[in-house]
């Protein structure tokens, strides 16, 4: 046990953190950068009112989002992709959670882009969460 | 026995007089009911209590809607609550006296609503305070609680800031000579009860108490019993918190007319309590939690409440808090006159796996033997229904305390053994082996073995395990998961008549990222208390199966019926219909698929003639099914409007009967066509 870690230690082990993160990642893709398209974000619209909305209100994410600032995306897709939505937890396609995402960056004003974010190949691991800029 | 209450009448007699009275009043004969052997609440079509009746039973002797005018149904009215920012859907109306009472949204307006038409009547608001703005459950709240005050109807709610309100069901207005003046603008001048103010913490009436020393709403509305009210409380969810210290949520007692403090029963023992030495290490200084999230039930005649109460802080790590950890976890049966103890049940001991008891205990008078035994059964997410006799506190059947694994995460000291009901059988998966994962083909149900092979897995009560661990797993995998089993969305339902519980559960096991409890705390945006714990929930969640289909063999959410006389499963059904993704899905095509359920939990209700329960059909379109309450067979099903979770209630107005769906932010209500 460690009695007392005070709340300021976990502030400044989040600071290191992130900056760590940051210092190792030179030019990655973040989530300012257009990663997903309107067209996916409009489908994820939709698919957030019938699943997400009634525990997640549309502010819900702006906090998380700034929680993760420095993860990759894909951590915040394994996350809800495997465990939402807490009736039923993975029970859409794949594809389905991708829009949902781009809707979530949608809500918080992170841009469009002409892409599609795609849940294979490891791309939502290469992307990082960011502050919005 | 037969207990003898103030009208000098035993339960069944007054049962007997109350269905005599219905008869007298043509009421019966008008509405297509019959009156039952039920607590009181839900006689001559009315709906008292979020579940029906004081016993949580969601049964109805309500009848118009019975097989052969099931198919009949449509939609009556729907209510909004959008304007009140309503979205959860949480609520299920009480029907008392000609109209419905219900909560909307996070300022949890009381709403009173017409029952024939759906009007909006009267909406009452809390004023703002600080200790509202960061109320972490603020759009949850689960109904209100109902009393007859000198004969003028009351009803009662608690606040996301935490204000017991009693209020004019009439008019709305806050009651009249009940409780004390708040010193905050707005306020009304009578009617309200801040609750902060007898739980013996420093507080400000309008910041409330500090985040550092912890926090306490309520989701549940309270529950008034023999002229007490009573009141539980909720916590921030354990998977949120980081830090160790937290307030305890201790029961608190309030006289029905004046609001007037009665009486304090403290969940978290203090020395010289009963199961204060299953707190080491002096936690019970300073953590908490142990919340009574779940609604409250009551056996009126006795006088005696059932509370049911979740862990203490934190889920999923408990080393700063060795020992039993009463009364977490537990089913507490409370003398209402008093707020002492009658007897308690602890259901899980020093719980770290978030088996917080989800629903409220259902009460039933069974027959065993030829004798009539009252019994309260609790649910659970962990798949068991515990049941004992409600007034000794007896387990009907034997339960026994048998070995559970140890825990490796560093710190952690967990009890040597759990308690396992050796009745009624579970009623869905525990533990997790290849045996439980999909089996349609052989390549699936290796797949589904290579997903797991990553996780620590074993029986019931399989323990979490932290990252960077030394066998090299992303963690473990643990059965029934926190949202497995019977959850907040699933409520079950039981007959009365028959002493059958009807149980939806899902099936669903659950992983966390261990991490060190700073990683988790610099992602909370206000934390509880001040030392963080050395571990804490950084990630939470599932496993997906293979090809974007179930990790496990179906059904995946399912129906059980119990008899509660014997103890013995009767039947169990799939919920709703098999989603067309799997149906359809690549990998089976050609091959005959069970029925797999969709997955959810289904809201019910149980009445005089069927079991009713919503879903969704293979289409994902949502549906209303009838079944038989004795053999479970389908014997009904319509498209409704929406789909809907967390619970459904019925009620008779001017001789006509509905069924209200709770649907996100609306109450969606169905009647028969004229």
């Amino acid at each position: 046990m460690t009695r007392p870690l005070l709340r300021s230690t976990g502030a400044v082990l989040a600071v290191l953190g992130t900056f760590a993160v940051t210092l190792s990642h030179a030019d990655p893709p973040t989530i300012n950068d257009g990663i997903y398209t309107e067209e996916q974000a409009q489908a994820g619209e939709e698919l957030y009112a019938e699943h997400c909305l009634t525990c997640h209100d549309k502010k819900y994410f702006r906090p998380v989002l700034k929680a993760w600032e420095g993860q990759p995306l894909g951590v915040l897709y394994t996350v809800m992709s495997a465990s939402m939505p807490e009736s039923n937890p993975g029970a859409l396609p794949r594809a389905d959670y991708v829009d949902i995402l781009a809707y979530i960056l949608s809500l918080s004003r992170y841009p469009a882009g002409d892409a599609e974010l795609d849940y294979r190949d490891g791309v939502l691991d290469e992307i990082v969460i960011s502050g919005r800029e | 026995m037969k207990h003898r209450t103030k009208y000098g009448l035993s339960a069944p007699e007054r049962f007997r007089h109350a269905r005599l009275a219905a008869l007298s009043a043509g009421l019966v004969a008008a509405a297509g009911l019959q009156a039952a052997v039920a607590a009181p609440g839900t006689e001559n079509g009315q709906w008292h209590y979020l579940g029906g009746d004081s016993a949580h039973t969601r049964y109805s002797p309500a009848d118009q809607i019975d097989k052969g005018s099931f198919g009949e149904l449509e939609e009556a009215w729907i209510w909004d609550g959008a304007s009140f920012n309503a979205q959860s859907g949480r609520s299920t109306p009480s029907y008392i006296n000609g109209r419905l009472y219900t909560v909307a949204g996070p300022r949890r307006h009381v709403v009173a609503i017409d029952p024939e038409t759906g009007e909006t009547l009267w909406s009452y608001r809390e004023p703002n305070t600080a200790r509202w703005e960061y109320s972490m459950r603020q759009d949850y709240g689960k109904g209100v609680a109902y009393a007859e005050v000198d004969g003028r109807d009351v009803i009662y709610i608690i606040s996301p800031a935490f204000f017991l309100t009693a209020l004019d069901a009439e008019t709305g207005r806050p009651l009249a000579g009940f409780g004390k003046r708040v010193p905050i603008e707005g306020f009304p001048e009578t009617g309200v009860v801040d609750l902060l103010a007898d739980l013996g913490h420093d507080y400000d009436p309008y910041e409330g108490i500090s985040l550092e020393k912890g926090y306490i709403t309520s989701s549940s509305p309270p529950i008034v019993v023999n002229g007490v009210v009573v009141v539980g409380n909720s916590a921030e969810q354990g998977y949120n918190q980081s830090r160790i210290e937290n307030i305890p949520g201790d029961i608190l007692g309030y006289d029905a007319k004046t609001g007037e403090f009665l009486w304090k029963f403290n969940v978290l023992p203090k020395p010289g309590e009963f199961g204060h030495e299953t707190w080491e290490n002096d936690a019970w200084k300073w953590t908490g939690d142990i919340s009574s999230w779940a609604p409250l039930s009551a056996d009126q005649e006795r006088g005696i409440v059932y509370i049911p109460t979740n862990g203490a802080t934190l889920d999923f790590y408990g080393g700063f808090r060795p020992g039993d950890n009463l009364f977490s976890t537990s089913l507490i049966a409370l003398d209402v006159k008093t707020g002492k103890r009658v007897w308690h049940f602890q259901l899980v001991h020093h719980d770290i796996w978030n088996y917080d008891t989800p629903t409220a205990p259902v009460l039933l008078d069974v027959n065993m033997d030829g004798k009539e035994v009252p019994i309260v059964v609790q649910v659970t997410k962990q798949s068991f229904a515990y049941t004992f006799n409600r007034v000794t506190g007896e387990p009907i059947w034997p339960i026994e305390e048998r070995p559970v694994p140890a825990s490796k995460m560093p710190g952690e000291k967990l009890s040597k053994t759990q308690p396992f009901p050796t009745k009624p059988a579970p009623y869905d998966i525990q533990g997790l082996t290849h045996d439980d994962l999909i089996d349609f083909t052989p390549e699936l149900r290796q797949a589904a073995i290579d997903i797991i092979s990553d996780y620590a897995i074993g029986p019931l009560f399989n323990p979490p395990l932290h990252r960077d661990n030394d066998e090299g797993l992303k963690g473990a995998l643990w059965c029934p998961g926190d949202i497995g089993g019977v959850n907040i969305d699933g409520p079950p339902v039981a007959d009365p008549e028959s002493g059958i519980l009807y149980v939806t559960s899902r099936k669903h096991c659950s992983t966390r990222v261990m991490a060190p409890g700073a990683e988790r705390d610099a992602r909370i945006e206000k934390p509880t208390g001040t030392t963080i714990a050395d571990y804490a929930v950084l990630t939470g969640f599932g496993v997906r199966g293979p090809d974007d289909l179930n990790l496990f063999k179906p059904p995946y959410s399912r129906i059980t019926a119990i008899d509660m006389n014997t103890g013995e499963h009767l039947w169990y059904i799939p919920v709703g219909e098999t989603p067309e993704t799997v149906l359809n899905h690549p990998k089976l095509e050609g091959m005959d698929i069970p029925n797999t359920g969709t997955g959810r939990a289904a809201p019910m209700v149980v009445t005089k003639s069927l079991l009713i329960y919503a879903a969704d059909a293979s289409d994902g379109t949502p549906h209303l099914f009838a079944v038989d309450k004795a053999s479970g067979r389908q014997v009904g099903k319509i498209e409704v409007p929406d789909r809907s979770s967390y619970g459904m209630m019925t009620y008779v107005h001017d001789g006509k009967q509905y069924i209200v769906l709770q649907t996100g932010s609306k109450l969606t209500t169905l009647a028969l066509a004229e």
